[in-house]
């Protein structure tokens, strides 16, 4: 079924994810980072992704943000004559900020996917590259789980528990690999003998541009840049 | 291009993607001291060329930033580094068993760690938040730079990794039938068929 999807004017999704990044790079004010990470939080609330984002970020930028800290407020300060301005509190922020601004600019919607992608400006093999890609983990993981079935089919381990399955994981890997690379050469001469690349590709659902929350969202990116600035 | 090859293109490059991004996120939800992450790119490469395996390099890397580690993007560089190292390695004949694979893994990981280090210093002022970060800890606290710290903790832990990556794409690569290899461009200069 055709759908009407409204989205962000793309050059104008850069522009600000450029004002941004930009802004976030050029101020060291813990207060405005904190306050510009704040309102990327309420976006992501907006779209109900906030709480894997948090989980993530915990994951990645918690042991940054520790690490910083020891090494330049107790590791480094032993040495004589170690003079730093570096603050691993702002630092981490930044980092923080910037990832969220790359997050938000470049996540997409699953079912809008080729659509957004298309208006994007990616045509042809590319747009059939990152496509394919995009949803080649879930192959993948299918594929890995049936070598699990057929191992244990065999006897090798009695249980699906997560030890078993790093223990089996140098087992997996081989075959995961050849039944990949066999799979694309069976894919390759299926789509050559069918004619299927040479085909257009057709999109059922229709993308318009959405210019009050493009516009909004070039305001907000400006002011934020002005702001950090300026201070 | 040739459609067969083109074909072969789109659709070994998405699945090689997929396995990058597979391996590296097991690896990083157990917090190994490793990266793995490179396997797609290096066998790509050796089997459909440097360009093909940048992509795949940089495109697993981007998805992975999105969906599990969103410092990965900042690596992308590294990935395509890892790519034009082994073409070029294996161009030279030392995508091989014996010394020659363990040249080309340690070459690798000091590609991979001098490129990764401009980034380490001056997005993460030294730290990635892995068990690297101590070694780069104690070497500054001698007396070094975070520079060469970085990048002297990256020499002594990235060759490692990279030398059991191109181990494994190695070993992947001699257990395919001829048949199958065959079908890939770079098959002329495949371990199979040179060695």
């Amino acid at each position: 079924m055709a759908n009407d999807i409204t989205m962000i004017e793309p050059r104008i999704r850069l522009v600000a994810a450029l004002l941004g990044i930009g802004g976030v790079v050029i101020t060291s004010d813990p207060r405005i980072l904190v306050a510009g990470y704040c309102f990327l939080l309420v976006i992501l609330a907006i779209r109900r992704e906030i709480k894997g984002h948090l989980v993530m970020t915990l994951t990645a930028f918690g042991p940054i943000l520790v690490m910083l800290y020891v090494l330049y407020k107790y590791i480094l300060p032993v040495r004589v004559g170690f003079e730093s301005d570096i603050s691993p509190f702002t630092t981490t922020l930044r980092l923080v900020n910037i990832s969220t601004i790359v997050y938000l600019t470049l996540k997409i919607k699953p079912d809008e996917f080729p659509v957004v992608l298309r208006s994007w400006g990616l045509r042809g093999d590319a747009l059939f590259v990152v496509m394919s890609s995009l949803i080649s983990v879930a192959d993948l993981t299918k594929r890995a789980d049936r070598i699990l079935t057929a191992r244990m089919a065999r006897g090798y381990f009695e249980n699906r528990s997560f030890v078993t399955k790093i223990v089996q994981l140098p087992f997996i890997i081989r075959p995961l690999v050849a039944g990949t690379l066999l799979s694309a050469i069976e894919r390759s001469d299926s789509w050559h003998q069918k004619f299927l690349l040479d085909k257009p590709m057709y999109f059922l659902d229709t993308v318009k541009v959405g210019w009050w929350y493009s516009s909004l969202l070039l305001l907000v990116s400006f002011l934020w840049f002005l702001t950090c600035a300026s201070i | 291009m040739d459609p067969k090859k083109r074909g072969l293109l789109l659709a070994t490059i998405p699945l090689a993607t997929g396995l990058n991004i597979a391996i590296g996120a097991v690896v990083y939800a157990l917090k190994l001291p490793l990266y793995v992450d490179a396997v797609g790119t290096i066998l790509t490469t050796v089997l459909l060329g440097w360009v093909a395996g940048a992509v795949v390099g940089v495109l697993g890397f981007a998805i992975t930033s999105l969906t599990l580690n969103p410092l990965a993007i900042y690596f992308s560089g590294t990935q395509a580094a890892i790519a034009i190292f082994v073409w070029f390695m294996n161009k030279k004949g030392f995508f091989k068993p014996g010394y020659k694979i363990i040249v080309t893994g340690v070459g690798l990981g000091i590609v991979a760690a001098v490129v990764s280090a401009p980034v380490i210093v001056g997005l993460f002022q030294g730290v990635t938040g892995t068990g690297a970060t101590f070694i780069v800890g104690y070497l500054a606290s001698t007396g070094k730079t975070i520079l060469q710290s970085v990048l002297l903790a990256g020499i002594g832990i990235e060759p490692v990794d990279k030398t059991l990556q191109c181990l494994l794409a190695l070993w992947i690569i001699r257990s395919l039938p001829k048949g199958v290899l065959s079908r890939f461009n770079g098959s002329e200069s495949s371990p199979e068929s040179n060695g």
